[in-house]
Parts: C-alpha cells; structure tokens; sequence
C-alpha cells in the first residue's frame, strides 16, 4: 500500500484488491484515531489549566505582626489534575506536583499568567504613609541547590483610608515538570500598636496557562 | 453486518456483507460526518467569546455608580455582547476581565477613588485613597479572572468619596475568554 499524506493515511495497489474490506476497516480505524488525537488538541486548547482560589473568611492581622501568608483557603475553580493547592501558612497553588511526590504530575512548559486581588480595612489606629500590599511569588522548588524565585509582582496602596483594595498580575515563563509553588502574601507598614488590618472575604488568587513558549512546527 | 469504529462510528463492511454502491457510500459518509464534527469543534475553539467597550459617566459623590461603555465598541462577539453599561457572555466559562477607570477632571476633593468589575456577585476591585485630600483623582486599573456562567453579566462600577463633582469618567470594560467551566 502507497502512503498518503502525513496522518499515517494509505491507498490501496493493484495487488492490494481483493482486500478491499479489510482496506476500508483499517483506513476508517486510522481516521478515526487520527480524529480523535486532534480532538484531544481541541479540547486541550479549550480547557487549558486554570485555578482560582478565594478566602472565605476575613483574615486579620494586628500589631506587632505585619503579614499574613495563610490569606488563601478555598478552591474557588480547577480544571486541571497539574494543578493543587495547599491552604494554610504559606499556602500556595502547586504547580505540577509538589517537589519530592512520586510519580509527579507534571504541567505543561511555556506561558502561565498569576495575578490576585485583595481589599484591606484597616481599623485602630495607623500611620496615614503606611503601606497595603498584596504580593505574588512564584517558586520554582527545582531549581537548585533549594529553589528559586521565577517572578514576583506586587501591587501597593496607601493607607488612608479605611478600605483600599489592590490587584495584580503577571506572566511567567515554566520550563521545568513540577514543583512549582504561586504564593501570594498581603501586608502592611507602619501598622501602630492599637491597629489591625483585615484583608476581607473574597480575596482572589487564580494562575492560568496561556500556551508554548516556543515555535511548536507542525510536520 | 457493517461495523464502526469507537469514537465516530465510521462505518465499514464485516464478512457476510455484500459489497455495493451503498457500501461505499455509508462509508465515504460517516467519514465526511467525522470531519465535519471535528471541524466544527476547532471552529469553536478558535472563535472565543471576547469583547472590549468605552464609554463616559458622571458620577456623584459618595454615589455606587455603574459605568457606561455605550460610546464605542472596540469589539465584540456573538457569545459576549455589549450593552449600555455591561457585557454579557453567553458561553460558560472563566473570563479575564479587566478595567481600565480614568477621571476626565478633578474635584473639590478626592479622598477616595475605587473602581471594580463585578461578574454576579464577584467583585475585583481597585481603590487608593489619599490624604491631603488632593483634587484629582487616581487612575484605576482593574483585572482579574472570573467564572461566569452563561448569561453573565460583567459591569464595572465606581465610587469616590470627597466633595465637589460630578465628575466624567471614561472606561475601557473588556472580557476574554480563557477556558470551559
């Protein structure tokens, strides 16, 4: 049989007639699984990975402290099995398997953007040039010799008032397989000793893969 | 009797089936039916919903006030359409939104300048306030990722403490899709 075109398709030859049944049941089963790997495709780049997490309570901090890591508790949206969260202090979206798990899931390599949003009331007293800040980190855990920041974006108001609200976002490039951490951390400056601040329900932190980072050929 | 394949039934002649015109046909068939379904479903994966407009409002003081983009659509799409004050999507999914909020003038006094998109109940929000008080205002700009069912619809809303006004606001509300929910 003469190979056709570049999905593994194939004609028949004069010496191939008298399978002619058999040649239509392989031919239809090769389209078949060629229409269902570009399927695959089509979903992938419908569904690509996506998290977003949410707190569901207020969280606050009061003087002498000045952060809270632990702002993030509830998975809010996934669509994807590379991608977990770990709530708590220092809670972070993973990446692709936390470093160390066997068997690691794995995410795919290119673009990711990260981005969050939080609203901070203040109440006590507090110094009218202190500082409201929401931070996102990206860790790559691989890296060694004990990981390495990949990208950090923050965003700053000033507090005088009593709510100021803070969003941000960024892109990062990933090129490893796992063990990548987005942490995000809100804090404040210049806090007096009867001040708190608390960063309210419905802070948002979300990371979403937008694509290759490199010229995919297509054959 | 004919068989088919697992995922797009196409169909193809078994031992004991005759072979005749109808044969080939059932089979040339079910393998243009299979194209079609796949074709239709990268059509629908490349044509994502998105759309962006700009328009102005005055505001009052002290006055939640939701902001028009009725001036000029930037563009559009059959599953994100654009009305007065609002962009509603008709495919379920999650969508960047963003923001953009910038005074046209300044005011008696600016205390206060909060911005913030809102899909249902979410909110994004953006504010900075500023002592002094000084009598402009800063610009706002806000984003983030939402997830919207069909029959969403995403708006941006602003609300500035001070004294004075109204005030002219313009704004750029856009929404893009980024995946299935």
């Amino acid at each position: 049989m003469a190979s056709v075109g570049t999905h593994g398709l194939f004609c028949i030859e004069p010496e191939n007639y008298a399978a002619f049944a058999l040649y239509m049941q392989c031919l239809a089963e090769q389209i078949d699984a060629t229409l269902t790997a570009q399927q695959a495709d089509i979903d992938a780049f419908l569904n690509r990975p996506t998290m977003i997490v949410t707190s569901a309570i207020n969280k606050t901090w009061t003087f002498p402290n000045s952060s809270r890591t632990d702002i993030f508790d509830t998975v809010l949206f996934n669509n994807s099995a590379a991608l977990t969260f770990t709530s708590g202090v220092n809670g972070a979206i993973n990446i692709g398997s936390p470093i160390s798990t066997p068997n690691p899931i794995t995410y795919p390599t290119g673009l990711w953007m990260v981005g969050g949003t939080t609203r901070m009331a203040t109440a006590g007293a507090s110094n009218p040039n202190g500082l409201r800040t929401l931070q996102i980190t990206v860790t790559d855990d691989t890296i060694p010799p004990s990981g390495q920041q990949v990208a950090q974006y923050r965003d700053q108001t000033t507090a005088f008032g009593v709510l100021d609200s803070q969003t941000v976002k960024g892109p990062v490039i990933l090129r490893g397989s796992s063990g990548v951490r987005v942490t995000g951390v809100t804090s404040s400056t210049d806090l007096l000793a009867t001040g708190n601040v608390t960063v309210q329900a419905g802070a948002l932190m979300w990371v979403t893969y937008v694509g290759p980072d490199e010229l995919v050929e297509v054959a | 009797m004919p068989g088919s394949t697992p995922n797009f039934g196409i169909a193809y002649p078994c031992v004991g089936d005759t072979f005749d015109p109808g044969l080939f046909s059932d089979w040339a068939t079910s393998i243009e039916n299979a194209l079609v379904s796949v074709q239709e479903q990268a059509l629908v994966a490349r044509n994502r919903p998105r759309a962006a407009a700009f328009g102005t409002t005055s505001v009052a003081v002290n006055v939640s006030s939701p902001l028009n983009i009725n001036t000029t659509t930037l563009f559009s799409h059959t599953e994100a359409l654009v009305f007065a004050n609002n962009i509603q999507v008709q495919r379920s999914g999650v969508y960047m939104v963003s923001a953009q909020i910038v005074a046209q003038t300044g005011a008696t006094t600016v205390t206060n300048t909060q911005g913030n998109v809102t899909a249902n109940t979410l909110i994004i929000q953006r504010d900075m306030s500023q002592s002094g008080p000084p009598t402009n205002f800063v610009d706002i700009n806000v984003s983030g990722l939402v997830v919207a069912p069909a029959g969403t619809v995403i708006s941006a809303n602003m609300l500035w403490t001070g004294s004075g006004g109204p005030v002219n606001f313009d704004t750029t509300l856009s929404v893009a899709f980024i995946c299935e929910a």
